[in-house]
């Protein structure tokens, strides 16, 4: 039984609701960029529903309503070293795992599953695609280990890899929804050699040592994932699913990238070919330099204040990013679905891998909590300032359990929670 | 405004942000951050081990599985299929761990991204194996009766799956596979596109994707696992040639020739006079040298319009190219690799250099001419390149790369919490970049502790801009480009690369990275002993890294392993 597109027939008089009562699926995504903001320019002034959007805010301004600020929470666990212990912390709750150095270089892997990861294991339900990454910028720091590299982990030594490249994602999604030729057995032949792969997988598996087949076990569940996306039936078109041009790549043009990005999410989510995405704008210690818009060092070494004018450059780097969250966004809330819209059925968790750059902070986090995610999450959206650095897992166990209810707690150590924030529900 | 007052107003912004506080760069880093003293007593790093580590006892580490790297994939599916093959594929990238893709390829699962991938570049690299009837003729030994001509599917697959898995199947092995191709073949109606489909199938299992090391008892040292034959020679064959195992390699894991230390010099000698091991270590040193970063690094433009790709790539054929001059055409002291002076240009190098273009745009060996201030591969463009910033030189990072990547010495985390801002020297009182660091970085002991051992380094090469060219002043600012090592003082990147090629922490450590890179994980402490023996036949046979390299894969460390937790034994 594979997830089909909502078409009007199948919901009911609400239109929030499947004619049988089921309700209407919930999206996912998390959104990330690397090195921090400023925060003077990143907080907004006023609390609660008076909130304004800052300067590195505005690209937010069209869909206000639909965006909750978090400021004043704390990353708690362990700073053991910058930008790891951020991406980690606020990507998983999990503290991150330093690996031993002797005598190599200073590598860590994330502490547990991310928490797109853990949502989609809830809510992906028959979707083809259990869940996507997304890349904008590849000037990715990888000789760090996975923590820096991927935003996406199924455990320590499983980091997702993001896809860079609109063209390929688009044709990798989108391929059932393209004509094809019924009478070809390919797709059942490339099924059958997935089928024969697993089972001499197995065989191979009982001779291997505990950490060996486990890893075999998530090679498995990769291959039981694509056959799945080679099984998908071409779903059903609807007003919002239809196949458009596919994009150009345009790897130098960040912005047009994230809006190529941007439209690919939401015509997958209106066709319910997926139900998580993961979106990596730029990396932890990102190497990006935001020439496009005049800049000319890399975004970490701006985000170290290490040249004239570089922080003006972080400011401008944060707001451009904010502008194509903004844009995916909108683009959100222009796909209809049901009586409302994308926006209304999702959860966009937006943040990065330190707060403030300069000193690798971990207090006064970023953290953008985006969608209504079925209008269990607070609309119009306020801004909440937390007093006493309170644990910036409870903002990831609150948007979890909004968009997954069986979810009852996220992180482990000084970075579990189990705590919603109140302030954030509708 | 005199000196010291520039100082001082520049001292107060980092003191009244943060302080650094104490960190240990004194020890050998471990684990979360924990130190402990070297072998020796003293603070040398692992790859910093002594002579005195030959005594220690030897453990082996934990047998296991490793993802062939993309390159070693592509070859095995050139060994396989043929070049075409190979090309039609886009295997998944490597993940590196430590700093190791060969590292990273022992720990990290597939992904399904991944799997899409190995799946697309096993269907595309069979329908070019099957495309042609010569091509055809190679992998089908029989002319097959129909479609369902099972005798002739069984002869394709008996002929071609033991070399994709590189052993001898089980029958159930066998049968798996010679179903999928009758399966196929009846779907199709064509025994030949069953025939595609087995080699499809081979190309996406876990015995072609993964080196498998299950090991053997060595019954005089209980504990200790031996690598079979074909494992050995697996292992060898991947390592020195990046490829599969050639027919006489092949033949010596199955005889039992691989069984002794001296079975395996014989044919890792044999091995690196191929191409093949000239090229598995080009990819060696494009890893450990960043040489492979210079085709996505990014400088600015305005500043350096010369910076195209195409010089990019010219740099790191620069290094490679000095690099196979020392190991392979004359197989000489390899240390010499930081003292040679000469290198070799193409036109574009030769005008970056300012040095006499060569006749040909070929790379060139050319002399570095009198007053050139360069020496050996640090001072190449590459590698100052790779390790600065898009604007500007960073002494600290280039100091980092010779203390972490020559010298094996990982620098400590910097310390979390601290306002890392560097302001600019003020507009009426300019300051170098050195000066500035010696001020900001290391007028604060704590701060100092870790920057002293990158910075006093990294200024050897402030004579070379952020693409590593000559620069006589830093706008009109002279240049003191003189630094230390520990107690050893130098004098510009001819002093470091001096100091570099005589210190023993260079050679050390290039053996352990070499064993990482053939073993697939950071040696252990149990592993001490077989390398630093290692270090000693490197050091007598005067430093030729073939010997070294020999030496590595003779080693018990590279020869025996212990079973993994929760493996049955074999």
């Amino acid at each position: 039984m594979l997830a089909l597109p909502t078409l009007e027939a199948m919901l009911d008089g609400t239109g929030t609701a499947y004619a049988d009562g089921a309700p209407l699926p919930l999206r996912f995504a998390t959104f990330f960029w690397g090195n921090g903001v400023r925060l003077d320019r990143w907080t907004p002034t006023a609390t609660g529903s008076a909130w304004a959007v800052s300067p590195e805010l505005a690209g937010l301004a069209n869909v206000k309503d639909y965006v909750n600020v978090v400021s004043g929470y704390m990353v708690k666990t362990p700073n053991l070293r910058g930008h790891h212990t951020g991406a980690c912390g606020i990507l998983s709750g999990t503290p991150m795992i330093p690996l031993p150095l002797n005598g190599a270089s200073y590598n860590s892997k994330f502490g547990g599953e991310s928490i797109d990861q853990l949502v989609a294991d809830q809510i992906a339900g028959t979707t083809p695609f259990k869940s996507r990454q997304l890349g904008i910028s590849s000037a990715i720091v990888y000789g760090e280990g996975p923590t820096l590299g991927y935003i996406s982990h199924r455990g320590p030594d499983a980091p997702m890899k993001q896809s860079f490249s609109p063209a390929a994602e688009f044709a990798t999604l989108f391929k059932s929804l393209q004509p094809r030729n019924t009478n070809d057995p390919t797709n059942a032949i490339r099924v059958k050699i997935l089928d024969t792969v697993r089972d001499d997988a197995k065989r191979l598996q009982s001779k291997l040592g505990t950490a060996d087949r486990h890893r075999l076990d998530a090679h498995l569940t990769s291959v039981n994932e694509l056959e799945n996306q080679i099984m998908a039936l071409p779903p059903p078109t609807s007003a919002a699913c239809q196949l458009g041009t596919a994009p150009v790549d345009n790897a130098k043009a960040l912005d047009a990238t994230m809006h190529a990005m941007a439209d690919i999410m939401a015509l997958a989510w209106a066709c319910d070919l997926t139900r998580v995405f993961s979106l990596q704008y730029t990396g932890s210690v990102a190497q990006t330099v935001f020439s496009e818009i005049g800049q000319s060092n890399d975004e970490h070494s701006a985000s170290h204040d290490s040249y004239t004018g570089a922080l003006e450059d972080v400011h401008n780097s944060v707001t451009l990013v904010m502008k194509g969250l903004g844009y995916l966004l909108q683009k959100l809330k222009a796909t209809p679905e049901g009586t409302g819209n994308l926006l209304d059925q999702s959860c966009i968790l937006a943040t990065s891998d330190v707060a403030d750059g300069v000193a690798h902070s971990l207090t006064d986090y970023p953290l953008v909590v985006a969608g209504r995610a079925g209008k269990v999450l607070r609309y119009p959206g306020v801004h909440i300032r937390g007093s006493g650095n309170p644990n910036a897992s409870d903002v990831l166990f609150t948007v979890m359990n909004a968009t997954a209810p069986s979810i009852q707690n996220v992180g482990s150590a000084q970075g579990f929670s189990s705590t919603k924030i109140s302030g954030l529900l509708a | 405004m005199n000196q010291a007052t520039v100082a001082h107003r520049l001292w107060s912004l980092v003191a009244t942000s943060a302080l650094c506080v104490a960190v240990g760069c004194t020890g050998t880093m471990m684990a979360g951050g924990a130190s402990r003293p070297g072998p020796d007593g003293g603070g040398a790093g692992p790859g910093g081990g002594t002579l005195s580590d030959i005594n220690t006892p030897f453990v082996p580490e934990p047998l296991g599985m490793r993802r062939l790297l993309a390159w070693q994939y592509q070859a095995a599916v050139s060994d396989l299929l043929g070049a075409d093959a190979a090309l039609a594929t886009t295997p998944p990238t490597d993940t590196a761990i430590n700093g190791f893709d060969a590292v990273g390829a022992g720990q990290i699962a597939l992904g399904t991204t991944d799997l899409q991938l190995y799946e697309a570049s096993g269907m595309a690299a069979a329908k070019v194996a099957l495309a042609n009837a010569a091509s055809r003729a190679r992998l089908v030994p029989c002319t097959p009766t129909g479609k369902g001509d099972s005798g002739c599917m069984a002869a394709v697959v008996q002929g071609l799956a033991p070399r994709a898995y590189r052993r001898a199947l089980e029958s159930s092995e066998t049968n798996a596979w010679l179903s999928l191709g009758l399966t196929a073949a009846s779907a199709y109606g064509d025994f030949y596109k069953g025939a595609q489909t087995v080699v499809a199938g081979l190309l996406q299992s876990a015995n072609f994707l993964y080196l498998v090391e299950l090991g053997q008892p060595e019954p005089t040292t209980p504990g200790t696992l031996r690598l079979t034959g074909p494992e050995m020679a697996n292992r060898l064959a991947f390592f020195l040639t990046g490829a599969p195992p050639d027919a006489l390699l092949a033949a010596a894991g199955q005889n039992g020739t691989l069984g002794t230390a001296d079975g395996i010099r014989t044919q890792a000698a044999r091995l690196l006079k191929t191409p093949q091991a000239r090229a598995a270590f080009a990819h060696f040193f494009d890893e450990r040298l960043h040489l492979r970063d210079l085709s996505t690094v990014i400088k600015d433009a305005t500043l350096f319009p010369n910076f195209t790709p195409a010089l990019a790539q010219a740099m790191r054929s620069e290094t490679l190219r000095l690099l196979a001059d020392v190991i392979w055409d004359s197989n000489s002291d390899f240390r010499t690799v930081f003292t040679a002076n000469y290198t070799f240009v193409n036109k574009a190098l030769a005008a970056l250099y300012g040095m006499p273009s060569p006749a040909t745009d070929t790379l060139t060996r050319t002399p570095y001419p009198a007053g050139s201030g360069r020496m050996g591969l640090l001072s190449q463009a590459s590698l100052l390149s790779a390790v600065s910033h898009p604007s500007a030189t960073s002494p600290t990072r280039r100091g980092k790369m010779v203390r972490e990547d020559i010298f094996c010495s990982p620098i400590a985390a910097p310390p979390v919490g601290v306002n890392t801002t560097l302001p600019p020297a003020p507009p009426d009182h300019p300051m170098t970049t050195r000066d500035r660091m010696l001020l900001l970085h290391q007028s604060d002991p704590s701060c100092a502790a870790c920057h002293k051992l990158m910075d006093n380094v990294g200024f050897a090469f402030e004579h070379f801009d952020a693409i590593g060219q000559y620069r006589k002043t830093e706008g009109t600012l002279a240049i003191d480009d003189s630094g230390n090592v520990d107690a050893l003082t130098f004098q510009g990147a001819e002093g470091l690369g001096k100091l570099v090629a005589s210190d023993e922490r260079m050679t050390r450590c290039l053996v352990r990275n070499l064993f990482r890179q053939g073993a697939g994980h950071i040696d252990a402490a149990g592993e001490m002993g077989p390398l630093a023996r290692v270090d000693a036949v490197f050091k007598n046979g005067g430093y030729k890294l073939q010997d070294a390299i020999v030496e590595v894969v003779a080693s018990d460390a590279f020869r025996f392993g212990r079973l993994a937790e929760g493996q049955p034994v074999p």
